[in-house]
This record gives C-alpha cells, structure tokens and sequence, in this order.
C-alpha cells in the first residue's frame, strides 16, 4: 500500500472535468485506488464516487492505492490535483 | 421531460378564454395548440424479487443501462459530438455515470441483497445520492444533483417503459409549454419547430428564453402552474411582446391577432424588397447594423442576414455548462472563428459578465442579497484576473484574423476602466514577449449600462476606444426597476425620459471625447427605441440576427434630421406619458407607421407603407 496526501487547488474543486479527468486516469492504472476526505473516502475509478466527496479548493485529499502500480498511480493523481487539473 | 400522453379532450364544452400575464421575455406573436412538457413523476413500483428472479432483475437492469448509453449516444451524434460544446458535456458527464461500475455493483447489490425490484433500487441509491449532494454548503456541488436526478429519469425511463423526452417529438407550430426545461433537455430541443413557449420557472437570462430571442420565437414565463391553466392541445395565442397568453381565445381575438400577422407578413414581403438597404437613414447618415451573437455558430447567421459585423458577442455561453471556465484554446479558437468571419467589419467581444442573474450559481459564486448591484461583470472580473487575463489573451490571439475590440461589462468607474485596460497591457505584452502576432490596436470600449457610468461618460470617454449603451440594464438601473418582477414592469420602458437623459448625456460625453456610440440593448430592434436612438446621435445599432434587415429597412424610411427634432422634444417631457403622446403626434401622419390601442396600452407598427 502506498498514499500520500495532497491539497486541492483549483476552484472551486473538483467538480465536474476535474472529477471525469481524474477517474479516467485512475482508470488506466491497474492498482485499487481511493480517495479520501475528512468525510468520505471514494474509488478513484468511480465517477458517482469523486462527485460524492465533493471536494472543495483547500480541502486535503488522501490518495491511497494497492496494486502492482501504486506507487505510479499515487504519483500520478497527486501531480494532477497540484496542477490544478491545468484549469484556469 | 416526458410528453403527457393523456391528451384533454373537452367535447361538446367549450373552455373559458382566460387571459394569463407574465412575463414578456422574447417578442413576437404566435397561435397554436398547447404542447405540455411535463417533469415526469415516476411511480415506482416496489415488489420483492423472489431469490429465482435476481439474476433476470440484474439483467433487466443492465439491459436499462445498455439502452440509456445508447440513448446518449445518439442525442450527442445528432448534436454533432463537440467535446467543447457545454451541451455534449453535459451529456459525456451522463455517460460516464452510466459507465460507472461501482455504481453498478451498488445498484446490482441492492437488487440482490435486498430484494428490490431494479427500478426501485435504482431510485432508491440514487436519489440518497442527490440527496447527499443537495446538503452540501458549495453551489457547485449542488447543482450536480439536477444531473443525478436527469441520470436517475433516463434509467426509470428505460425501465418503467415510458419514453424519454426527445425534441423532434413537437409537432410542427406547437406552443410549447413547461414548468422548467433543464439543460439537457435543451440540448435535443430543436426551436425550429417551436412556436412559442411558455415557461414557469425561467428568467430573461435563462438559456431557453435567450435562445428564444436569437431565433425570433415568442416566448412568456413567469406563469404560475402552468400545468392547470394550459391544457393540452387547447389553442393559445401568445404574445411575447406584452407577456400575454391567451387560452381559448375569442373570435375577436383571433381576428386581432389575423391581422397582426398579416402586418407582419406585409412587413416581411416589403422587407425582401429593401433587403438590400445601405443601413443609411433617407438624409444619408449611415448607421451601420451589427449583430448580437451568443455562440460562435450564430456569426455565419449574422452574417448571412447582412449584418455588419458583431456588436456585441457575449462570451457567458462559453463559461457554462459542466466544465465551469473555458480553457484558452478553446476561446481562442471560438473567436477567431467569429472573428475571420466578418474579415473586414468590427467584432466586439465582450468580457466576461457574470453575476446579476446570470449563471452565477454555475460557477459556484457566494449568492448575494442583491446580485444586481453585486459582483457583477468587471466587478467580477478584476476581483479573478487570472480569468479575464486568460479571456483577454485568447482575444487578443483572435484579432489577427480580422477586427476585434473588447467591450467591458458593467464599468461603474474611470478606475474601473483604468484597471482592465491595464490588464489588457499586460496581456499584449506577454504575448509579444512569447513570439506571438497580435494586432497592434485593439479597441476596448466601455458597456453604458450604469448609471454612474452615463454621468461619468466624458471622463470615460478619455480613456476608452468607442461606448456601447446596453439600454436593458441602462433602463433598469436608472429607474430602478426590475422588467421581471410584475409588480413593477411597468414602470421599465427605454422610451422613459429618464432614460432618454441618460443616452443623451451618454452621446455628449463620446463626442466630447471623439469616440462613437452604438447601442447593443434590445432597445435597438424595437421600432420607436430605435428612431429615439438615431435621433439622439447614436452611430452604430446592434441587434439580434434575425433583425438586422428590419432595422436597416426601417432605417432606410426615415430622416436623421426629422429624429433628432423629435429626440429633442422627447428630452423634454414630464414622464413617459408626454414622449408617447409626442412620438404619436410627429409619426402618425407618416403612413408607414400605425398605431394602435389594445387593451389599455398602445402600440406602434411599422408596416412599411408607401412612403417612397
């Protein structure tokens, strides 16, 4: 098992493209990936799950994954979340 | 949206002429059966699956799921997919729940463990599911549970048998009638067969009624119950201009609104004939006629009506839908499509507007006791530069291809000015620093839709390129009273000379300061707010797509020096009462322009008599 934690920074959160982009890429990865809030945790790989935790700019997020590439797969939703899914 | 089927058939008894008021938010008249769109309230049936039947309750789930995606897919086909178009997004972010396979096990465990039959249980996860969302304190959050509730209706649809609301099901010149039309189901309505609607829940800013207006369909809202007062396939004439529905209409009615169509048809025939009109007034002042424009495809349409250019693109359409801001590219790609359209006419863009009623909840923005007078427009986005610099930069990318200008929204100040045009600066330099051709000017005009901003207009015009008078906020701003709200519309009219004062005051500042002033509000369209305008001195006019020959045929019968004698008169009346009396007194004699009474109020066509 791998995680790591990270905050999100783009506002305000990750709400619809963020949460499509960010379950198509756990969705390459082979490793179980989640997500956690303070409140929920959530497959990566479950658009409906990513809405429901609803993360907002500011709040931190726990990526946890378990698999042959979770260390990859960490990494990866990690660097998405601290670019700001590259939005404006 | 599902049809009602249950068709109300009254023989033998004929219904009440009742007349409905609401509110006027697309002008034009229309008369036809009643089209009832209606939320469908699904029963649910709720049974136990016996153990044996599980596995063929799972299948008849997934069998919903496999025709709800197909469902999808071919609304988005016959849409064209366009992975930027807010519309399609919306309907790839439905796909993707439908390709959700924890949702799936959730829904299939239901079945299995619970016993519940598939369309029960896929109401029962999903709507704790929306319910979870709608508790959450962030707007933008919320509002995704109207997209759990629209995924929720697509599967209940599929397995209760009923049939999902598709647009091509309105039959031709039907009056289209609906509590609320979410935004899905606008992305398959098709407004070419739509004469009219009319809308409970909607607003003069929500997408429906602005589509509405750029199509040239009548539209009411603001009707209350919508579903007991317009009943099914009964006639009604409406009437987007006053805000009225008649249902059941007289005789009398029907002749009334026979011979308001034919003035229309008479106008149409005189207009092809002058659809060549220079856009000059009969002394020779020309006056060019641009278009409003609200998304890229509507430019060609502009351009095919003969407008001169875009005078005013509004760029909010760009902004919603399921992505929140539009990213660079995309924008950039959006106006330089407008912008080479029109290679040697002016294309003005205006920033960003968001706050009053518009959108503001899309963009999960803090509601506001009193968002009109709020964080609105420049406001905005001077608080978020990083939003209007993005905005900035992707016009400033466009303009190589022909003439754009940047138009501010809602400057209350100089500094306000100063700040934007700063921006813009900055947003040229960056650009140049990158290697990047841009055109070297480009105009930045100023929106005149505050009060404060008409006072202020000769310091303004020191610092701006060209004025636009958006007279739809400029009127409610000065009188201080919302068209939407019943109680007070009458008090809103452009014609008020309050309102005139303003425009005047408007055009004495940019000649001072050597600038021109077009007008973008509806206010140009309108037959009288139109000669007012030209007769005050405005130079340019900007109007829906669909009129822009109108306003230059009407431009064509009248004289500039005889407008700005009755513009003068009009300055110096008491209220709105003395300029109607005087417009009435100057114009009646002039055969091409009619008047008449109807229900208390009077109104002025112009049916192209002959003048020549």
């Amino acid at each position: 098992m791998y995680e790591a934690k990270v905050v999100v920074r783009n506002k305000p959160g990750i709400h619809a493209r963020p949460a499509a982009l960010l379950v198509q890429r756990a969705s390459q990865c082979k490793s179980e990936i989640f997500l956690a809030t303070r409140e929920l945790t959530v497959n990566a790989k479950s658009i409906m799950g990513v809405m429901m935790l609803a993360a907002e700019t500011g709040a931190e997020l726990t990526i946890r994954a378990e698999g042959p590439d979770e260390r990859e797969a960490v990494d990866a939703l990690v660097a998405m979340v601290e670019a700001g899914f590259k939005e404006i | 949206m599902v049809r009602l089927r249950e068709v109300e058939l009254v023989k033998g008894r004929k219904r009440k002429r009742t007349l409905l008021r609401g509110v006027a938010a697309s002008p034009g008249e229309a008369m036809g059966p009643i089209y009832l769109l209606v939320s469908q309230e699904f029963h649910v049936p709720r049974r136990r699956v016996p153990p044996q039947a599980v596995a063929s309750e799972i299948r008849r789930f997934r069998g919903a799921l496999r025709l709800a995606r197909e469902e999808i897919g071919a609304v988005r086909a016959r849409l064209g997919t366009n992975p930027e178009d807010p519309a399609d997004q919306i309907l790839a972010s439905h796909l993707m729940i439908f390709q959700d396979r924890e949702l799936m096990r959730e829904i299939a465990a239901a079945i299995k463990v619970e016993r519940m039959n598939a369309a029960h249980a896929v109401r029962r996860v999903l709507v704790a599911k929306a319910h979870y969302l709608e508790s959450l304190p962030s707007e933008v959050f919320r509002t995704r549970a109207a997209d759990i509730r629209d995924v929720e209706r697509r599967l209940l649809g599929q397995l209760l048998g009923a049939e999902s609301f598709v647009g091509t099901e309105i039959p031709e010149g039907a009056i289209v009638a609906a509590t609320e039309i979410l935004p899905s189901d606008m992305a398959t309505l098709d407004p070419e067969r739509v004469a009219a609607f009319v809308i409970e829940r909607g607003t003069l800013a929500s997408h429906v009624t602005i589509m509405a207006r750029s199509r040239g369909v009548p539209a009411v809202v603001g009707i209350a119950d919508i579903q007991e007062v317009l009943p099914e396939n009964e006639i009604a004439i409406v009437d987007g201009e006053r805000g009225f529905v008649i249902v059941a209409p007289s005789r009398q009615d029907i002749e009334v609104h026979r011979a308001s169509q034919e003035r229309a048809d008479r106008m149409r025939a005189r207009l092809h004939e002058r659809r060549e009109s220079p856009g000059e007034t009969r002394d020779g002042k020309r006056i060019p006629v641009r278009a409003n424009i609200e998304r890229p495809g509507d430019a060609a349409i502009a351009r095919a009506g003969g407008a001169e250019g875009v005078g005013l693109f509004r760029t909010e359409f760009l902004f919603m839908g399921a992505s929140g801001f539009a990213r660079e590219v995309f924008q950039q790609e959006v106006y330089r499509q407008v912008v080479e359209t029109f290679p040697d006419d002016p294309v003005t863009l205006r920033t960003l507007d968001l706050g009053g009623d518009k959108t503001a909840s899309l963009m999960g923005l803090p509601r506001e006791d009193n968002p009109f007078l709020g964080l609105r427009g420049i406001r905005f986005c001077l608080e978020h530069p990083e939003i209007l610099l993005v905005q900035i930069r992707a016009i400033l990318q466009a303009s190589v291809g022909g003439r754009a200008q940047i138009l501010l929204p809602m400057i209350s100040t100089v500094s306000e000015l100063r700040r934007a045009r700063e921006l813009v600066r900055r947003a040229a330099a960056e650009l140049a620093a990158a290697g990047q051709a841009i055109r070297a000017e480009v105009p930045v005009g100023v929106m005149i839709e505050v009060p404060s901003a008409a006072l202020m207009s000769d310091a303004l015009a020191r610092d701006a390129d060209f004025f636009s008078i958006g007279s739809n906020d400029l009127t409610q701003y000065i009188l201080a009273a919302d068209r939407g709200n019943e109680q007070v519309a009458s008090l809103y009219n452009w014609l008020d000379p309050a309102v005139l004062r303003a425009i005047h005051h408007t055009v004495r500042g940019a000649e001072a300061g050597g600038i021109p002033v077009a007008s973008c509000g509806e206010m140009s369209s309108e037959t009288l707010g139109m000669l007012l305008l030209v007769g005050l001195g405005v130079d340019e006019l900007s109007v829906a797509p669909g009129q822009v020959r109108r306003v230059r045929a009407l431009l064509g019968g009248v004289r500039a020096s005889e407008l700005a004698k009755l513009a003068q008169r009009c300055l110096a009346a008491d209220d709105i009462g003395e300029v109607l009396r005087v417009i009435r007194e100057q114009l009646a004699p002039d055969p091409q322009f009619e008047f008449e009474e109807r229900d208390g109020r009077w109104l002025c066509h112009w049916c192209l008599a002959e003048t020549e």
